[in-house]
């Protein structure tokens, strides 16, 4: 078993624990929190170096440990594993005037 | 709003500096530099009145001009001028309420009273100026005691009858009779008996009457009768039961009966679509024009937030005058009716569904791919504004696709490259200088309602109007000369010796009227070149659409009643009166969800003409700014920057990214959009430019235009313009 | 010498006296009335005789009026400005002067029009219905004349809704004397052309103001026109008009006939000629009278009326010229004579000299008060001042009448008169104001002692301060 499927189980082991202290459950339920999880794993799966993947497993686990001691806070939480995605972080535009018209008239 | 526009074009004239000089002088007093004032003076002659410097006093005085002396203040004004005119050249502030510079001199207010003084003493009483011409050696004097009761003393009596009920006035804050009261009325009133009461009357769904308010200024009688030409309006009663009114109930049958809400000094005649809307002073003014007709109108859109409240007439003496046709004026609740505000795409089961913008331009670029620009066609619609038609007409050709064409182009234009074929060539200002009209298949009532109540003014000084084509009723009375050619102005003795010996003929052509029609025009004056005035063009063509002229300007073609057969990606900029056959893909760019978006596979979310800076020629070849008054709703962007955006998308990114840009481009492709709201010159008459044809003898020439009140997207989304038709109808 | 002839003629041919003596005493006249039989120029103002063609010429109308029309329209207006003849219509314009202003020759081809103010609508004035309805011919001849010495084509008669029978005497004697050719194509065979027109009217007051009536006659609203153009230039349907007064144009034959100096002979001087007054009200016979001008006020009701009602000291006041003039109060009327300039020195004024005599039964402010009332009821509603103001001063003057208003009202009553008076398109606004100056001028006591009594009569009905009415009551501490 890689390192990586060993901390995934880890990770839904935790799951629960998280919903409860950060309040999840108003916002999304296990099931899809698991999903938003495993795609995260899946966004790497290009990476077959296991060196790399050490190192990714080991700074996932380090921001477990500063989940489940709280260092993080709820909206810090929600926007990386329940909404997915910064809704601040502009994407990169093609060019600067079809970022422009984009964004607004 | 005269003096508005006046600054408007000094600005551009002089620059910021000149402006501080330039209101002084509008205001009538000296200013510093002399060389700047007479540069100023020649920039518009239309001034009529100029105060001499104190260190020309040598200079001679013209012969059209006689000077007075106004509270002890020299003044120049042309002779003939009353003494009114006199007082506001000299910057003296009258008061008045029944005098208006357009309509004629009804002297009944009483408010204008001052005081003459010549060799023989002081006038016996004091005079109203607005009706008193001024005498050579008079002086004037309205800071006298006597002036001052009198005023005081109308004003009392005005206040008498009236309700007082400012704060449920929709005209307060901008009432004559407020402002008035306020600098020369007393600061109490002595009556204590019974107001008058009056019974509103129903004019219609357009102009709201509280009657009680009435002060029988009867500006409005007067405009009813001398500009709008309909006999509605009148004083009923005499002494104090006087009322305005219809008499029999009915509505006012004007298209410009609007203007009679602008013309009314207090609160009697107001708007009904704005009532109890907003104050004066909540609105944002935007000096911007009129797209309802091909006239560019000049209009100012007021508005507070993201609507539009209302829309008034700015002066344009060579437009508009101070007029604005009722569509003009009240079809702005459409532009929040049916609005499209976010991009749309056909998905399954062909329904239009809400998409992001860079889906919808994607799916612009998939749907483009592999199509040749053969099968391709682009139409300009009614309302489009010329950046956007020149961004069409670019992306077009830079895919290859030839068919740029616009909607509502009368089939009539020869030879779009030569300007005069397709321009109001007199200038509409010309129509007062005209000395007999003649009008083909067109009817001025309704495709530009205000240039009909300048052709009536013509009417009324004794211009012969001559009219071919189905007898409709203008307002004023014409000579029929058939239903259709052969034009034989034979028909009518009279008419054909005034078109004999005119040398300023205008002939009013529709732009629906076939090229054998206008050749058949061209004939009559080919026999009468000789006559007509050098640098005078009597080929008047009468568009429809706001954007037509634009169009044609930019090298766009008249387009079919339906797309032909055979083009797989279609470009609608707004065009919502051309059929699409099955099997083509539709791009829509536009503001309202209309005809033209139902067909479409792709609905890209536009601005609507307040909502965006935008450029427009009118019917005379005259380019105009509409200017932004409001955003666009939810989605929307301005129509050159989506076609600008698709382009990108497409792999043929248009070379401008802004509106400077844009304009540039137009200047690139026409020069007549270097001179802003300026008509182009006079063009000397150049014979035939149509080739002869058959004319069906049996059809009468007529306008397309079947009911005034909904022409296009915008009145068409109207509320008020809806209930205005069913007015009309129920008439 | 043709004049002299005539003149002489046509008084050998009416049998009167030469003229030498009345003119040798005129220049240190010092008495006026008692007019003299001969020297009447209305000789069918009761109607005895009659007043159609055969009876007018029997009276010595249409007696070589193609002479006088021959001498053609210089001499006309000449012989008027020497009259001294004063328009009877009120204004008293010199009346000579007045049709001297016609155009000559107009540029552009427009026509002239006589226009005959024959819309005597004035409260208290009935002297122009018995010219037109015993004495109609001296009208159509005058307006013949008349016509000649402005180069009019053609003249209106605008006469008065209400006067049906006249109006059928003066239809009666136009069409006469189309049929003898005296008017109408080749008037009296002089070559001239003239038609006469007679156009009633609907009952206006308002129509009797020279501009509303030209536009009542062009079938308009009768509302007056604002002056600059006057008539003289642009008038009836756009061309040179002059409007005058029936008795004006009436006397001119007569004055023609019997030259300029015999009419100046009467009155003082600028008050020239004899005029018809028209007493009514509290006399014992009212009646027209044609006498000389300058006649002294108690003269003329002694003489001709039977004397005020209850004797001259029963006498109250007197309005001495229409309803649109101030009143006179007793100790005026005492002396005052009865010309355009004596009157006018006691602000008052001849105006259409409707003598209208109130003895001391009379109610003088409610009287006032009903004028003010036909001021209200006839004002045009055009201009603001006269629509606005005259019912604010009935509505005052209703409130004097009973007393219900303020000491101070009265001069606010004044100084609304002062703000109608000379601020207004016609003369409606002034005519308005007139009377009511006139009664505070002279009664102002009267008034006060009916609000003074007013009060104390609501003081004792309700005990404490009276809740009367009028602005600014004490009560409340002024409405304003």
């Amino acid at each position: 078993m890689s390192a990586s499927k060993g901390f995934y189980r880890t990770v839904c082991r935790y799951l629960p624990t998280l919903m409860e202290m950060y309040k999840l459950d108003e916002l999304t339920t296990i099931r899809t929190l698991q999903h938003n999880i495993k795609q995260k794993f899946y966004e790497n799966k290009t990476v077959k170096d296991p060196n790399r993947i050490n190192v990714m497993v080991h700074k996932a686990d380090e921001e477990l440990r500063l989940l489940l001691r709280m260092h993080k806070q709820r909206h810090h939480v929600i926007t990386k594993y329940v909404v997915m995605h910064d809704p601040f972080a502009t994407k990169a535009p093609p060019s600067g005037f079809l970022a422009q018209f984009y964004a607004s008239n | 709003m005269e003096s508005s526009r006046a600054l408007a074009r000094l600005w551009r004239l002089t620059g910021p500096t000149g402006l501080t000089q330039a209101r002084a002088m509008l205001l009538g007093r000296p200013c510093w530099s002399q060389q700047q004032t007479q540069q100023q003076h020649n920039s518009f002659s239309s001034s009529s009145s100029s105060v001499p410097e104190e260190s020309d006093e040598e200079k001679k005085m013209p012969d059209h001009m006689m000077s007075t002396i106004v509270n002890g203040k020299e003044v120049w004004v042309p002779k003939g001028s009353s003494v009114m005119q006199a007082c506001d050249a000299a910057g003296v502030d009258i008061p008045r309420f029944c005098y208006h510079p357009k309509l004629s001199v009804a002297g009944n207010c009483r408010m204008c009273l001052v005081d003459l003084e010549n060799e023989r003493g002081m006038s016996p009483k004091p005079v109203a100026s607005c009706a008193m011409p001024l005498a050579p050696g008079t002086t004037i004097l309205t800071d006298t005691d006597r002036v001052k009761k009198a005023r005081e003393g109308v004003m009392e009596f005005l206040l008498l009858n009236h309700p007082l009920d400012c704060p449920i006035c929709d005209q307060g804050g901008e009432c004559d009779l407020q402002d008035q009261a306020m600098h020369y009325g007393s600061d109490r009133g002595r009556f204590v008996g019974q107001k008058r009461t009056v019974v509103d009357k129903n004019l219609g769904p357009l102009v709201k009457t509280v009657m009680t308010r009435c002060i029988h200024c009867t500006r409005c009688v007067r405009y009813a009768k001398e500009v709008a030409g309909v006999e509605d309006l009148g004083v009923t009663g005499r002494g104090g039961a006087s009322e305005i009114g219809t008499y029999v109930n009915k509505l006012m049958e004007s298209e410009l009966s609007g203007n009679v809400i602008d013309l009314c000094p207090v609160g009697a005649l107001t708007s009904k679509p704005y009532a109890f809307t907003a104050r004066q002073w909540e609105l944002k003014p935007t000096e911007s024009v009129d797209v309802s007709d091909a006239l560019g109108c000049n209009i100012r859109v007021d508005s507070r937030g993201t609507e539009v409240l209302r829309i008034l007439p700015r002066n344009n003496e060579e437009v508009n005058e101070d007029w604005i046709s009722d569509k003009a004026r009240f079809q702005y609740d459409g532009l929040q009716r049916q609005r499209l505000n976010v991009p749309m795409a056909k998905g399954a089961g062909s329904v239009l569904k809400p998409v992001k913008w860079e889906e919808a331009l994607t799916a612009v670029a998939e749907a483009a791919e592999g199509v040749s620009g053969e099968d391709m066609a682009a139409y300009g619609g009614k309302l489009a504004d010329c950046e956007s038609l020149i961004a069409l007409k670019d992306l077009a050709n830079r895919l290859g696709c030839e068919t740029v064409q616009c909607e509502d182009v009368g089939q009539g234009v020869p030879d779009a490259d030569l300007r005069s074929t397709y321009l109001f060539n007199p200038t509409l200002s010309g129509v007062d200088a005209a000395d007999v009209i003649l009008m083909v298949g067109t009817n001025p009532r309704v495709e530009a309602p205000v240039l009909n109540a300048r052709i009536r003014k013509a009417q009324l000084e004794g211009v012969p109007i001559g009219m071919l084509g189905e007898d409709v009723d203008l307002t004023y009375p014409t000579t029929h000369l058939g239903g259709a050619p052969p034009l034989s102005a034979k028909k009518n003795a009279d008419f054909s010796l005034a078109l004999d010996q005119a040398r300023r003929p205008l002939v009013l052509v529709g732009a629906n009227c076939d090229p054998a029609v206008m050749a058949e025009v061209e004939e009559l004056f080919e026999k009468r070149r000789e006559t007509i005035e050098d640098g005078w063009n009597p080929i008047s063509v009468l568009h429809q659409s706001a954007s037509t002229v634009g169009a044609l300007d930019l090298g766009y073609g008249a387009a079919p009643k339906a797309v032909p057969e055979g083009k797989k990606l279609v470009f609608l900029l707004g065009a919502d009166e051309i059929d699409v056959p099955e099997g083509a893909f539709v791009v829509y760019i536009g503001h309202h969800g209309d005809k033209g978006a139902c067909r479409a596979d792709v609905v890209l979310p536009a601005a609507a003409f307040t909502e965006k800076h935008a450029t427009y020629v009118n019917t005379e070849g005259r380019p105009q700014h509409a200017r932004r008054a409001i955003a666009p709703p939810g989605e929307a962007r301005d129509d050159w920057k989506i076609l600008r955006a698709l382009s990108e998308v497409m792999g043929h990114a248009l070379p401008y990214d802004d509106l400077r840009g844009v304009r540039s481009r137009l200047c690139e492709v026409s020069p007549t959009f270097e001179r802003i709201d300026e008509a182009p010159q006079k063009a000397t008459y150049l014979g035939p430019k149509h080739k002869k044809g058959k004319v069906g003898a049996k059809t009468v020439l007529r306008t397309t235009i079947e009911n005034f009140y909904q022409t296009d997207v915008i009145s068409r989304a109207s509320l008020a313009m809806a209930k205005a038709t069913q007015a009309r109808a129920n008439q | 010498m043709a004049t002299v002839a005539l003149r002489n003629s046509a008084l050998s041919a009416l049998g009167r006296r030469v003229l030498g003596g009345a003119r040798a005493f005129s220049s240190e006249k010092t008495s006026y009335g008692n007019l003299s039989d001969e020297d009447r120029i209305f000789t069918n103002l009761y109607g005895r005789h009659d007043p159609f063609l055969k009876g007018a010429v029997k009276r010595g109308d249409w007696y070589r009026t193609k002479d006088l029309v021959l001498m053609g329209r210089d001499w006309i207006i000449s012989e008027m400005k020497a009259s001294g003849l004063r328009g009877r219509g009120g204004a008293g314009f010199p009346s000579g002067l007045k049709w001297s202003f016609m155009p000559k020759e107009v540029p552009d081809g427009r026509p002239s029009y006589l226009v005959v103010n024959a819309d005597e609508s004035e409260p208290g004035t009935c002297k122009d219905r018995e010219i037109m309805r015993h004495d109609p011919h001296k009208l159509v001849e005058g307006c013949l004349i008349a016509g000649v010495g402005m180069g009019a084509r053609a003249g209106y008669i605008y006469i008065r809704g209400e006067y049906v029978n006249e109006r059928l005497a003066l239809e009666k004697a136009v069409a006469e004397a189309y049929e003898a050719g005296l008017i109408g194509k080749n008037a009296c065979g002089t070559g001239y052309d003239y038609d006469l027109y007679v156009h009633h009217g609907a009952g206006a007051y308002i129509c009797g103001e020279e501009t509303a009536l030209i536009e009542s006659l062009e079938g308009k609203t009768g509302k007056p026109r604002l002056k600059p153009p006057f008539p003289a230039g642009v008038g009836l349907y756009g061309c040179p008009t002059t409007v005058t007064n029936v008795e004006t144009v009436a006397v001119a034959p007569t004055i023609l006939r019997r030259g300029p100096e015999w009419f100046n002979s009467f009155g003082r001087p600028n008050n020239a000629g004899t005029k018809l007054f028209c007493i009514s009200g509290h006399v014992n016979r009212p009646c027209t009278v044609e006498e000389e001008m300058s006649i002294p006020l108690r003269e003329l009701i002694e003489k001709h009326c039977g004397g005020v009602v209850g004797g001259w000291d029963n006498l109250l006041a007197i309005i001495p010229g229409g309803s649109s003039v101030p009143l006179l109060p007793k100790n005026i009327c005492d002396d005052v004579l009865m010309d355009f300039d004596a009157l006018r020195e006691v602000q008052s004024g001849l105006g259409t000299a409707a003598v209208i005599v109130m003895n001391k039964s009379t109610d003088i402010v409610e009287a006032i008060s009903r004028l003010s009332y036909f001021y209200k009821h006839e004002s045009c509603g055009q201009c603001t001042p006269c629509r606005e103001g005259a019912p604010w001063l009935f509505e005052m003057m209703e409130r004097m009448r009973t007393g219900d208003a303020r000491l101070e009202e009265i001069d606010m009553l004044h100084e609304v008169t002062k703000q109608i008076e000379g601020h207004t398109i016609c003369a409606l606004g002034d005519a308005a104001a007139w009377p009511v100056q006139g009664l505070i001028r002279h009664f102002r006591p009267e008034i006060e002692s009916r609000i003074n009594q007013w009060q104390d009569q609501k003081q004792l009905e309700f005990g404490g301060t009276a809740g009367f009415g009028g602005y600014n009551s004490p009560v409340d501490g002024g409405r304003a």
